[in-house]
């Protein structure tokens, strides 16, 4: 191999190691949601203090209508809660898709997933509304946990675990069991 | 070696050291799903990961429960965890021993049911085969080896136990068993579940079993008369109500009653009938001020011991238990629990019928306790855990001495100091390293400290037996280090644990003292319980457990203990010849559609363990090592309804294990329902 190719391809290695480690800097992050995070994410209902009590749970799933990905990382969500994949058994959920652009369908939800390429920007008037309006907020990129957006973050591999913003949940008027509060990581 | 025991036996429930080792309001089953692993508050009082603990923890699940084939909780002990010994010395009498050390009446390992202590404190002992427990209705069984008083207070000197039933909140656990075998055995168990909404939940369970007693040779003279045919009643409730979002209330009673015959802590058998109630509650707030939990309980106990040597006697015992604690988080890293507790032990004892003096003499203790525990975060891959806890125990006679009496005032104090400190390092994702110490006490029980009477021993001769109020706590401290690997290529984790032990101020039992009085022309000799010494212990265990999604399960250790004692203990208690040097243990299973097959087998080194067969004599007998093999198969009729067949001991008609009766061959068929 030529010298100025095996320098051009170490440059390039380099370079793409660099741009992954940005991808966990920069707050729009690539998370596809996996069923693992669904199924965490909706046993934090059983969790809460308050229970919920009026017939399945509405769960708004939230993308980017501009996103490809993030709208099929959504439908992907819904689907998956439709067809029950672990999915708590003491509970029925009603999954519906939330654009971005439309904040004001996430009312009455109880539950709202943040599907994949969302930007912390982005999802900062959701988070604001569904921080109005009680609702949990979940997402698979932390960044928005940190950013005290989201109330829970999920990562599922290679081992779980839950990031939680006490910020954010007092935001929205959200208590969980002592336990639950124990068990992850306050950001 | 000539000794003159004289057998004060009593029976009682009381206890050191519970902390509320069970959450209540804990969801274990939704945090397990949502974690990936089994949670815990064995090590700290505080919800942890399994993976996070600073402990060498084993937790043994509801499902190696039913494949384990056995329906007594030490067998299963014996069978899941690496370096646990299990001393069977009758049909239902079992002692289990970690790491060495074994003894009848083991009293080394604090036991908890859903944080009430089980542990009977008269002679620092547990009757596994008399607990107020459906076996279908523990989720799990979490084994801590080595020292964890700074969290369970007296006697977690070797470990502890804590068996963790369905949440009759959040578990709906319907279920009824039937198995009948040899020994002419019938097991009993059914627990239902009631849900009141989301604010309360009720479970009743309630069973026994009755079978006969091993035909195997017992010992010579009165003690081949010792023939109780093993029994046991239980019934239990327990409830949780949510009163508000952050106030919980938990209510548990239970009886039991039992018979069978034990091996004594003097190495003798005998026939003891124990009868005990135990009724307890919880407030607990989630507030401003973290998680604040009031447990309080009484344990009630009343025992009659049939002895061939000693005669009848009969005794009772009262524990009373309050612990507060509080739990709580500072910022992001920092967890913290702070206790306070107060318990009061009561004794109250019948003299034998051959008695010097007839009557009942009491005796009480008070122990007051303050600890803590601090769990630091430091990185994300690197946790400090430390404990700490101190007890202030006052102990006097709550009755008038026996009038011959050669100590005159029982009334004492003392202080015992335990502490835990724990690295858990996550290296990788696959590998773990726990580096850990533990301070651990082990207080004298009632009878050491408490006991007074007088019998008859010879013409004109009377021995004297009573407690020493002076007697120092055991300290024993365990220095540990742990490592983990996962080894997913194979679908396996590969576990190695390494220890050091010492043990300083070891408590005899009776051994005659160096007093004598003569009176009248009586001779009355003095019999009493010492410090006898120190030991040292260092060992270590490997195991490789997987499983597949094919539906194969395995599991295999060693394990490797030596002890040395000094020249007291050697001769007193001889714990260098009762820890066998190595212990193999192998289990192997399969479970496709509705079959479910399950093998496990155990080969264990050569021990020798003290034994009397009558008043006068105690020596040492040697058992050479032996092997045996236990399994289940089971076959699931239909979604409710399992029919399986189990069996221990299988391979001989019988199997001497240690110095008292040979083990038969056990095999039962029996019928569990899911509802």
């Amino acid at each position: 191999m030529p010298p100025i190719v095996a320098h051009f391809r170490t440059h390039l290695r380099q370079a793409a190691i660099a741009g992954c480690a940005a991808l966990f800097l920069i707050p729009s992050v690539a998370c596809a949601t996996d069923s693992l995070d669904i199924s965490i994410g909706l046993r934090i209902l059983l969790l809460m203090k308050e229970k919920y009590t009026g017939g399945p749970v509405p769960v708004a799933v939230v993308y980017n209508s501009a996103v490809p990905s993030s709208i099929a990382d959504a439908e992907n969500i819904k689907k998956s809660i439709e067809q029950g994949k672990g999915v708590p058994e003491e509970l029925k959920f009603s999954p519906y898709l939330v654009s971005l652009d439309h904040a004001d369908k996430l009312s009455g939800a109880k539950v709202a997933f943040l599907a994949d390429n969302l930007t912390v920007d982005g999802v900062s008037s959701v988070c604001d509304t569904a921080g109005r309006e009680g609702i949990l907020t979940i997402s698979s990129n932390i960044s928005c946990v940190r950013a005290n957006k989201c109330v829970v973050g999920i990562i599922s591999k290679p081992r779980i675990e839950i990031y939680y913003s006490p910020v954010a949940a007092e935001a929205s008027h959200l208590t969980f069991s002592s336990a639950f509060i124990m068990l992850v990581k306050p950001i | 070696m000539k000794r003159i025991p004289l057998y004060i036996t009593t029976a009682i429930v009381a206890g050191l050291a519970v902390s509320e080792a069970a959450h209540a309001d804990m969801n274990y089953g939704v945090l397990e799903m949502m974690f990936g692993e089994p949670i815990t508050t064995s090590v700290t009082g505080i919800p942890q990961r399994a993976s996070d603990v600073a402990a060498n923890m084993t937790i043994i699940t509801q499902d190696q429960i039913r494949q384990s084939g056995t329906r007594n909780i030490a067998q299963i002990i014996g069978i899941y965890v690496p370096g646990m010994d299990v001393l069977q010395a009758t049909t239902a009498d079992m002692s289990v021993g970690a790491r060495g050390y074994q003894q009848p009446f083991n009293p080394r390992f604090q036991v908890l049911l859903d944080g009430r202590q089980v542990f009977f404190d008269d002679l620092s002992r547990i009757n596994y085969n008399d607990l107020p427990i459906d076996l279908d209705d523990i989720r799990q069984i979490e084994v801590v080896k080595g020292a964890a008083s700074a969290m369970f207070g007296s006697n977690a000197v070797s470990g502890s136990i804590n068996i963790i039933t369905y949440s009759p909140l959040y578990d709906k656990e319907r279920s009824a068993y039937a198995s009948f075998g040899t020994q002419r055995t019938t097991n009993l168990d059914a627990t239902f579940t009631e849900h009141f909404g989301d604010w309360g939940g009720t479970k009743i369970s309630a069973g026994g079993m009755a079978g006969d007693e091993f035909i195997t040779p017992k010992g010579p003279g009165p003690e081949s008369t010792v023939n109780n045919n093993p029994q046991h009643q239980y019934a239990r409730s327990y409830s949780v109500f949510n009163l508000s979002q952050n106030v919980q209330v938990t209510l548990d009673a239970s009886y039991t009653n039992a018979k069978w015959v034990d091996a004594s802590f003097n190495f003798f058998l005998e026939n003891p009938v124990w009868t005990q109630y135990s009724f307890g509650g919880s407030l607990s707030w989630d507030g401003l001020w973290g998680k604040i939990t009031d447990n309080m309980y009484l344990n009630h106990l009343k025992g009659i011991v049939d002895n061939p040597v000693i005669h009848t006697q009969s005794d009772t015992t009262d524990l009373l238990v309050n612990t507060l604690t509080d739990e709580f988080r500072i910022g992001s890293s920092n967890s913290f629990r702070l206790l306070a507790e107060f318990r009061r032990k009561e004794l109250s004892e019948r003299s034998s019928s051959d008695a010097l003096s007839e009557g009942s003499h009491g005796y009480a203790n008070n122990i007051f306790t303050a600890g803590g525990t601090w769990i630091w975060q430091i990185t994300d891959k690197l946790s400090w855990t430390n404990s700490a806890r101190v007890d202030h125990s006052i102990g006097y006679a709550t009755s008038p001495l026996d009038p011959n009496s050669f100590t005159t005032d029982y009334s004492h104090s003392l202080n015992a100091y335990s502490a835990n400190s724990g690295l858990v390092y996550h290296a990788t994702d696959v590998d773990t390293v726990r580096a850990t110490y533990g301070r651990g006490i082990q207080l004298p029980n009632m009878l050491q400290e408490g006991i007074d009477g007088a019998v008859a021993a010879g013409p004109n001769t009377f021995i004297v037996t009573q407690g020493t109020p002076t007697m120092k706590p055991t300290v024993v401290e365990n220095y540990e280090l742990d490592y983990e690997r996962g080894l997913p290529s194979i679908l396996s984790t590969a576990k190695f644990a390494a220890y050091y032990v010492t043990n300083k101020d070891i408590m005899s039992e009776l051994v005659p003292g160096n007093q004598v009085a003569f009176i009248n022309g009586n001779t009355y000799i003095l019999e009493q319980f010492q410090n006898i010494g120190s030991s040292h212990g260092v060992g270590g265990e490997v195991e490789l457990s997987g499983k597949s999604p094919g539906g194969f399960r395995w599991d295999g250790s060693y394990s490797y203990s030596t002890v040395a004692d000094s020249s007291t203990v050697a001769l007193l208690t001889d714990f260098n010849k009762s820890t066998p040097e190595s212990h193999w243990r192998a289990l192997f299973g399969y479970t496709t559609g509705p079959w479910e097959m399950d093998v496990n087998g155990q080969y264990v080194t050569a021990s020798g363990m003290l034994r009397s067969f009558d008043a006068f004599d105690s020596f040492a007998k040697y058992t050479p090592g032996y092997a045996s093999i236990g399994g289940r198969i089971g076959y699931s009729i239909n979604q409710e309804f399992t029919l399986a067949l189990t069996g221990t001991n299988l391979t001989r008609a019988d199997t001497q294990e240690n110095p008292y009766q040979a083990v038969e061959r056990q095999v039962f068929v029996s019928l569990a329902g899911k509802f």
